[in-house]
């Protein structure tokens, strides 16, 4: 009989103890795979919002914890557009803004003649016409979330706005979003003047090498101020950074749970064995080769669990997807990375929970282990 | 020296009557002193602007009406501005209240009804419910903190925090609508937790609780604040969505004109 047979074996003595140990394990990776997921996915929504401008750079004022950089002035663009390989800067101010009964909600202020608004497909009706028009645009999850449709009137601050066109975009974080002429959100925000972010487009062709010499140049010749590609905006955004710790605390305590249960049956596993063991030392078994023997069997389990857990974290977040409440208001990403990740997880769940039990294993006394009835 | 702890110390987030509030009563005793400078000092500003959603839950329907703010202050010198206006929905837009504080404690101000109608605070007007909720204009105007008793009466433990418990007594016959304030404030957060207050024949009127807090830079400040009178209809929660504080608030804000601009 092999050594593997052996290990397989010992988990098929007691298939009841093992398949619950799995289907803990199973639920623990679960919630790991779905808010990892989600919290992903919420990183990826505002990197695909950078991508889908077609901006290369983002230019912002370094700041503090706050959830959005400070404003800035705007003049700054000129400066920006004088760099070499530096084809267009777009200034743009984002807020997030309590609107009439809503939950906070995105708005954006986009000057009417930037590039923002090329990557925008306008579903109904228009873009506002000129800074003058007290009007917005909203994005489809945004009109769910707000109950307006097209031709209503929407207040923003201490002013009243028609709603001129509803859009879809390729990025999540903007179609939950209101866009309105930057002018028209400096006015309403009190920044007259200023903004909180330059998109920056580079000339086509532009290497990474030129990016990132760029990105020198910005960093060292305006203090202050940083340089970022658009994922690591996203990475660098306090709300995604909030998330993806909100799931990994989450997952930690899953997995904890998960470990305890491996331990606790790996445990009793080796207490209905002692007897066994104890002939294994006898026979000649290494005492290292009786820690392989537990180790692989609670990974195994871990294993096994691990599976199961990214089978129940797919459905987890295609229901989640799915419930109308949520739908269109979370997107979880789902990779291979992602599974990758849940199964290393898993195992080294079986590491660590059937690490003791091994080493308890392995310390019997072959003479005491024979005794033992 | 000022010591305008009112309610808006709550209600306005960031605490901005707390802000500008020097040192305690001479009648408080020296642990209380302590713990109200604290708290004053860790909210010290020249201005604030915050904006907060007013959440009136009807208790049997649970029929909820929102109401959209937009609060201000200002300091000069000892002297504080405290301007609260609604900025939807339509029924409630460009309604104001006024604060001011004079260096020696005196309270004026003014509740603006659009589109003209100005009344000046008087003992009867503080009564009225503010915007229709379970806060009194008194609770948005008093300063309890300034009341000459002040005395710390136990400790108890609030959100999982430590807090003291403060009891503030007006000298004689109360001109606010309270008799006794008790405030639950955690000295490590130099935070109030919880608020209530008491009539003069010592029941309790309303509980005011910091649901939610989180941390701002060096300090901590509520999110959450819920108001609850003790044999109400309903509740209220205060719900703040942006706070920025250190700002040099024009004067002009607090003008009438510009105050009645906002309705139009």
């Amino acid at each position: 009989m092999s050594f593997l047979t052996i290990v397989f074996k010992n988990l098929l003595r007691r298939r009841t103890r093992s398949l619950l140990t799995i289907a803990g394990i199973a639920i623990g990776i679960a919630a790991v795979v779905a808010l990892t997921s989600i919290a992903w996915g919420f990183e990826k929504s505002w990197e695909q919002a950078y991508r889908a401008r077609g901006t290369d750079l983002v230019v912002t004022k370094i700041t503090s914890q706050s959830p959005m950089p400070a404003p800035f002035n705007e003049k700054f663009a000129a400066d920006l557009l004088k760099l070499p390989r530096v084809k267009e800067v777009s200034g743009l101010l984002t807020d997030l803004i309590s609107i009439e009964d809503a939950p906070t909600t995105l708005v954006f202020g986009w000057a009417l003649d930037s590039f923002l608004w090329d990557h925008l497909k306008v579903v109904k009706g228009r873009k506002p016409s000129g800074d003058d028009e007290k009007a917005v645009v909203i994005g489809t999850v945004a009109a769910d979330m707000l109950r307006k449709s097209i031709g209503a009137k929407i207040h923003i601050e201490a002013d009243e706005f028609t709603i001129c066109g509803i859009f879809e975009s390729t990025a999540l974080v903007e179609n939950g979003a209101v866009i309105m002429s930057l002018r028209q959100l400096q006015r309403v925000t009190e920044n007259t003047g200023k903004v909180n972010f330059l998109n920056v487009k580079l000339e086509p062709g532009s290497t990474q090498e030129q990016v990132e010499s760029l990105r020198k140049t910005i960093k060292e010749r305006f203090a202050g101020f940083n340089a970022f590609t658009s994922s690591e905006v996203a990475q660098s955004n306090t709300a995604i950074q909030a998330a993806k710790g909100m799931s990994w605390a989450t997952s930690l305590i899953a997995l904890i749970v998960g470990a305890v249960g491996v331990t606790n049956t790996m445990l009793m596993s080796v207490f209905e064995r002692i007897h066994e063991i104890g002939i294994l030392l006898a026979i000649g078994w290494r005492r290292s080769r009786i820690v392989r023997m537990i180790l692989y069997e609670s990974m195994a389990l871990s294993f096994l669990g691990g599976l199961a857990g990214v089978a129940l974290g797919f459905v987890a977040i295609k229901v989640i997807q799915t419930t109308p409440m949520i739908h269109g208001k979370i997107e979880g990403e789902i990779s291979a990375a992602l599974f990758g990740l849940a199964i290393l997880v898993a195992l080294a769940l079986g590491v660590f929970g059937g690490l003791y039990p091994a080493v308890r294993g392995s310390r019997l006394s072959p003479t005491a282990a024979l005794r033992y009835e | 020296m000022m010591k305008p702890f009112c309610l808006a110390l709550l209600l306005t987030l960031p605490a901005p009557a707390l802000l500008w509030a020097a040192a305690a009563s001479d009648q408080a005793n020296p642990a209380a002193t302590e713990l109200i400078d604290k708290v004053i000092n860790a909210r010290k500003t020249t201005g604030f602007r915050i904006r907060a959603k007013l959440i009136v839950v009807q208790a049997g329907s649970g029929k909820r009406q929102t109401r959209q703010l937009l609060i201000k202050g200002r300091r000069d010198g000892e002297a504080t501005k405290i301007l609260y206006q609604a900025l939807w929905p339509d029924a409630y837009k460009g309604r104001a209240l006024l604060v001011e504080k004079s260096a020696d404690h005196k309270t004026t101000g003014f509740l603006f009804t659009p589109p003209d109608k100005v009344t000046p605070l008087t003992p009867e007007v503080m009564k009225q419910p503010f915007l229709e909720s379970d806060l009194t204009l008194d609770d948005l105007a008093e300063d309890y903190w300034h009341w000459p008793l002040q005395k710390i009466v136990g400790q108890e433990t609030v959100s999982g925090k430590s807090c003291q418990i403060l009891e503030s007594r007006p000298a004689g016959r109360p001109t606010a609508g309270y008799a006794l304030v008790k405030t639950w404030i955690c000295p490590d957060l130099a935070l109030p937790l919880r608020v209530h207050l008491f009539d003069e024949g010592g029941q309790l009127v309303k509980r005011i609780n910091v649901e939610k807090f989180f941390q701002q830079g060096t300090r901590w400040v509520p999110a959450t604040i819920m108001i609850e009178p003790e044999h109400g209809r309903s509740r209220t929660t205060l719900d703040g969505s942006k706070s920025e504080r250190d700002l040099d608030i024009p004067v002009e804000d607090f003008a009438l004109g510009k105050i009645k601009s906002l309705a139009k």
